[in-house]
């Protein structure tokens, strides 16, 4: 059942408003990861330009309900400009929490914090 | 048009009820009207409330060309499902414990043969096809020597898909087997006539056809006679099969819906397939990747099934108020709930996630149409913007 989300819940202006939404282009310091629930087949695909340590630039994309979309834009935003051991500090309970999901939408927030520790992972190795 | 409200293109879902039925049933209420109890035929007000129930049973009875001593009244179509599947396989039980039904119907038969399931019977699920119709073949190859029932979608209410009911019903009567057809979808939209079309039993509800939530009716054949066992006991009102206080109010609107429909079938029907290609052709054009699940050619003009290539619905429904639509699934963590007929199709899950039911109505306007082509355009190229599935292979980035 889909959930409704009036205008001033995060959820809501995080879908519609979608800060960091896009790709970065293809270069030696660009760094991708991707994630997909097994469960509905969200899909959510981070982009990250790395410098000095810092993730300079955050972009997602994402396939999936408001929730899913919402997740993408909350990590974005959170971790563009901070250090690269940010991505391994992601939480999916702090997320959920931050965003107020739903129990049913919670596994929106654990695709997120698998994405980012998948890139962590590229970037360790 | 009327902006205050969004374009409402859910009426599989339900309608609103007709103004005409609206002042019909009114009629019914008040201590002016034909409130009295149809029972109580031993005074003046009961047996003009009587007649109301008999005069609506005609309407019913004129729009399927069934007898009206044929109809129960039932509380909708969930209800006669019910009565006619767990009353008529129990009734039927001495003679064997066997149902087949497809795996497309709705929810009430589906929930009804599980509980059957749990007294001992057994049922056979039918597949359909990728065009979501069930063969009369496939169905025949189910039947065993112990099958006592069957029970079928005239159409169905998530791809509007149009079953062989007639072939289907040559098949249960090739093998003597009691044919039960959920007509919920298809009342007033599609030509009913059992008096040539030797079905045993079929289900009927108002709200699907601009009446009352809460009326509805069993067709139950005099002969040959089919039988049910009641689920409900306590006043022999129905001929014993479906006790209570008849609804006055309710069963008139259900017989001024009826007949009405007879009146606007043709014209309603046009103006639906107009309606359905307009949105179709009008979101293909501007996104591109926009299919019908299911055979285009084979499905009531007035509910359309489309995917849309690159896109979650449910992201679709939230970020269009302004259009009331369904859709075919919904993510939860427990699980997913994609749409069973869509699934039984062959489509897998990101299809089902990209699928919406549109279904206008009676009082639906072009100008309402091209309005909700315009938003649903717009978000669409923004959901596709955000989406890592997108542009897809032979795809090209929309445009609005």
């Amino acid at each position: 059942m889909s959930e409704y989300y009036p205008e001033s819940h995060p959820v809501w202006r995080l879908f519609r408003e979608t800060p960091g939404a896009g790709v970065l282009a293809a270069a030696p310091d660009v760094y991708v990861s991707e994630a997909c629930s097994p469960a509905d087949g969200a899909v959510l695909r981070l982009s990250v330009r790395v410098g000095d340590g810092l993730l300079q630039q955050v972009r997602f994309k994402a396939f999936g309900c408001p929730a899913c979309i919402a997740c993408g834009a909350w990590l974005a935003s959170q971790l563009e400009g901070r250090g690269t051991d940010a991505l391994v500090g992601v939480s999916a309970m702090t997320m959920a929490e931050a965003l107020q999901l739903p129990p049913a939408r919670r596994h929106c927030a654990v695709l997120a914090e698998e994405v980012a520790r998948e890139l962590y992972a590229r970037l360790a190795g | 048009m009327d902006t205050s409200r969004p374009v409402y293109l859910d009426h599989a879902a339900t309608t609103p009820v007709d103004p005409q039925v609206i002042a019909r049933m009114q009629a019914c209420l008040g201590q002016a009207g034909v409130f009295a109890n149809p029972a109580s035929v031993s005074h003046a007000p009961g047996r003009a409330a009587a007649r109301e129930v008999e005069w609506a049973r005609q309407q019913l009875a004129a729009l399927t060309r069934a007898d009206p001593r044929e109809l129960v009244w039932t509380s909708g179509a969930t209800e006669a499902i019910n009565l006619a599947v767990l009353g008529g396989a129990r009734f039927l039980a001495g003679q064997g414990r066997h149902v087949v039904t497809t795996a497309i119907e709705h929810r009430a038969t589906l929930d009804a043969c599980r509980a059957l399931e749990a007294e001992g019977f057994d049922v056979s699920r039918v597949d359909c096809g990728d065009d979501g119709c069930v063969s009369p073949a496939a169905l025949a190859a189910a039947l065993r020597s112990d099958t006592v029932l069957v029970s079928v979608m005239h159409v169905n209410n998530e791809t509007g898909a149009i079953q062989d009911i007639h072939g289907i019903t040559e098949v249960c009567q090739d093998a003597g087997v009691a044919l039960h057809v959920d007509a919920a979808q298809s009342l007033g939209k599609l030509p009913i006539d059992l008096s040539s079309l030797p079905v045993a039993m079929m289900s009927f509800s108002a709200h699907k056809l601009y009446g009352p939530k809460g009326i509805g009716a069993l067709f139950l054949r005099r002969r040959p006679r089919a039988r049910v066992a009641p689920l409900m006991f306590g006043g022999g009102h129905e001929r014993g099969l479906r006790p209570g206080t008849l609804a006055t109010h309710q069963i008139v609107g259900m017989g001024e819906a009826a007949r009405i429909a007879m009146q606007e079938v043709d014209r309603e029907q046009a103006h639906l397939a107009e309606l359905t290609e307009r949105l179709w052709r009008g979101l293909e054009s501007r996104v591109g990747g926009v299919s019908v699940n299911g055979d285009p050619a084979r499905r009531v003009p007035g509910i359309i099934n489309l995917h849309v290539a690159g896109i979650d619905g449910e992201a679709l429904v939230a970020g269009v108020p302004d259009v009331a639509f369904a859709l075919g699934s919904a993510c939860t963590s427990a699980s997913t709930e994609p749409s069973h007929v869509l699934r039984a199709m062959g489509h897998d899950e990101q299809h089902i996630r990209a699928s919406l039911r549109f279904s206008p109505g009676r009082f639906t306007t072009l100008t309402e149409i091209d309005h909700a082509v315009d938003v649903l355009v717009a978000e669409i190229c923004r959901l596709r913007q955000l989406s890592p599935l997108w542009p897809q292979h032979g795809q090209q980035a929309c445009s609005e």
